[in-house]
């Protein structure tokens, strides 16, 4: 039997055939590249999540980009997407389903996650004279008590170099949740406790953004610095946004009790609103964001500091979203429809970050082509949650070796390694971080190519 | 002294209203989780539901719980959704555990005996009915004058009380428990119930279609 073409075995012609496979191909392509831009490069993973200040940290820090060349950038692969394929926790029909692990793995699709969280075999809630409770059997041990934080960030950065000046086109998407226990659910969670109340924040957003960005050197007198270098940049984005979703919930639940002590009844509440916004609703949300940063280079001994100071996401986003109400008791539900509401939206998650590095160069270790960086960095968010990052990396002529430790929403561990020749090389690690909403540690395998420019 | 408790059922399951969005739709959303309920009724019961002094003509001890002054005794009223089972649970439940303890204090002694478990549709008002039987389990001898210990587990599932899951899967159904013994003489008992915890399973994956 002879093969047909595939465009015959489709109904359609050569030329529309041409085109849906091209259209294809895009698509998997922009998939590939919007899951690998998104995702932290192998060498940060494998130096504890530590960015090093150099041009490939750009986006911390817009003085970067002025930093000399050597530094290089990289494209990360998403080998998250293989869990995908080898595993059916992603596929809600599946009998392996599991949303937790599902979530673990799309969060840092970057990883290819040896471990991932999995899902309890069991949630108890129970209800007893000592007051209300909650239990978890087998699965990921679950973390309720403390402020929890999901943060997921897809862009695709696209542009370029004009002198001191880049110019870019980024589509984004970001999510970030944050789930604050009040102090009496941790009881819930142990001894039991007559009440319980939490609040849950979620943000998601999607969009195009405009990125401008500049970064110069600034003249110093010659002794200034140690004869090292001052740079500053800035970088104003202009957002067209096109999905907004906003959402507030607070509930608690109380076992009301008499003056003696006695209960007399068990209530709860919830209260909320949900505003969404977007193309799907014919309108697009528009703002800017900015950033702006300082770096330097100095000379130290036989290697140099290499360091930066920036803040960002600093702005303002208007959008018009139509905002739902949900509220509801031991009585009944309620759902209120508010209309639409002009937002002016003063950025949050404002963020300011240092980035401090010593590279020493090879050939000052005493060893031919050996080559040593320390870095370390923080980055605290004005409106909750703070990380920090230290790692090593020692380079051995074409090869590296890597280590470090950060805290980012709990501990990370990573260790790497790499190879370089010709201005493009190949990072490898193996990384840990603490799963969404659990105490798990999980453990990735994450690859990426580097790239000397 | 001893606090009266007391409260009406609704808003039992209050915990829901806080982990929709975390327990529920993160660790239920598999589906290898299962989600239990437990709730012990007796901190919620009036002190004339949880304790008596009952009287036996000779040769018949018999003890309903929870106690009710007038007959017929409806026995204890539980609506799985205000105890906060989302309706697609309670309707998947397949599995139902009882743990039951009560002191007795009888004042002559009692021959070794039996507790029956009976679950019954919601709108019954006996609740004691043989039709409602599910299961019996021995009970001890009990001693003149000395305070003892009665207590009663069972599990009950589709395979074995088809019927009584039946009602529990409908989210509101009746229980209660009955202790007979044959009494050397007549006297008195002096009885409280001390735990009488309750446990619905659904199975894994109930809340994925």
């Amino acid at each position: 039997m002879t093969a047909q073409p595939i465009h015959r075995r489709a109904g359609i012609g050569p030329q529309a055939a041409r085109v849906r496979v091209a259209l294809a191909a895009g698509l998997v392509a922009v998939l590939l590249a919007v899951s690998s831009a998104s995702a932290q490069d192998a060498r940060s993973l494998g130096m504890g999540g530590v960015r090093v200040p150099g041009r490939g940290a750009a986006d911390v820090n817009p003085a970067f980009a002025a930093l000399p060349a050597s530094a290089g950038g990289s494209l990360a692969l998403p080998l998250g997407l293989l869990s995908g394929l080898t595993r059916d926790t992603w596929n809600p029909a599946a009998q392996g389903f599991d949303a937790l692990s599902a979530l673990d793995q799309v969060s840092t699709i970057g990883q290819y996650l040896l471990n991932p969280a999995v899902s309890p075999d069991d949630v108890t809630f129970s209800v007893d004279a000592s007051g209300l409770g909650i239990a978890f059997s087998g699965g990921s041990p679950m973390r309720l008590t403390d402020p929890t934080t999901l943060d997921a960030g897809f862009d695709l950065p696209l542009g370029g170099r004009l002198g001191p000046v880049t110019l870019g086109v980024r589509p984004f998407m970001e999510v970030r949740a944050r789930f604050t226990p009040g102090p009496d659910l941790r009881a819930v969670f142990g001894t039991g406790s007559t009440s319980a109340s939490g609040t849950l924040t979620a943000d998601a957003e999607a969009g195009v953004a405009v990125d401008v960005g500049a970064a110069l050197p600034i003249p110093l007198p010659p002794a200034a610095l140690g004869g090292g270098s001052l740079y500053a940049g800035v970088r104003a984005s202009g957002i067209a946004g096109l999905a907004r979703a906003r959402a507030s919930f607070q509930g608690s639940a109380q076992a009301q009790q008499d003056s003696s002590g006695t209960y007399t009844d068990v209530t709860y509440s919830y209260d909320g609103t949900l505003g969404t916004g977007g193309l799907m609703d014919g309108n697009v949300g528009y703002g800017a964001l900015g950033a702006a940063g300082l770096a330097a280079t100095v000379p130290a001994g036989i290697g140099t500091v290499g360091l930066g100071v920036s803040v960002r996401h600093i702005g303002v986003m208007i959008w018009d979203l139509r905002r739902t109400r949900y509220q509801g008791d031991q009585n009944g539900s309620s759902t209120t429809d508010l209309g639409w509401v002009h937002s002016v939206e003063v950025a949050q998650h404002v963020r300011v970050g240092a980035n401090l590095a010593y590279t020493v160069a090879e050939g000052h270790l005493g060893v031919p082509g050996m080559g040593l960086t320390l870095a370390a960095d923080g980055d605290l968010d004005l409106d909750g949650g703070s990380a920090a990052h230290t790692g090593a990396e020692l380079r051995l002529g074409p090869a590296a070796l890597r280590a470090g430790v950060g805290y980012q929403d709990g501990l990370r561990l990573g260790v790497g390694a790499g190879v370089s020749a010709g201005g493009v090389g190949l990072d490898v690690a193996l990384s840990s971080h603490r799963s969404p909403f659990t105490d798990h540690q999980a453990y990735g395998v994450s690859a990426s190519l580097a790239f000397g420019f | 002294m001893r606090s009266t408790k007391t409260t009406s059922w609704r808003g039992r399951g209050a915990l829901f209203v806080l982990l929709p969005l975390l327990a529920i739709a993160l660790a239920s959303c598999s589906r290898h989780t299962s989600l239990t309920v437990r709730a012990d009724l007796v901190p919620f019961m009036t002190t004339g539901q949880r304790q008596a002094s009952i009287s036996y003509p000779t040769g018949s001890l018999d003890i309903q719980l929870p106690v009710s002054t007038t007959p017929p005794n409806p026995g204890a009223s539980i609506d799985l959704t205000q105890l906060g089972v989302p309706a697609s649970a309670a309707s998947a439940i397949d599995a139902f555990a009882l743990d039951l303890a009560a002191t007795v204090d009888p004042t002559t002694n009692v021959d070794a005996g039996t507790a029956s478990i009976f679950v019954a549709p919601s709108n019954a008002t006996n609740a004691f009915q043989s039709a409602y039987l599910v299961t019996q389990v021995d009970t001890p001898a009990l001693t003149a004058n000395q305070t003892a210990t009665v207590t009663a587990a069972v599990r009950l599932d589709a395979q074995t009380n088809p019927g009584a899951l039946q009602y529990i899967q409908s989210g509101a159904f009746r229980l209660g428990v009955e202790i007979q013994a044959n009494a050397a003489s007549a006297g008195s008992a002096d009885v409280e119930l001390t735990r009488m915890v309750v446990a619905v399973s659904a199975p894994p994956g109930w809340a994925l279609p």
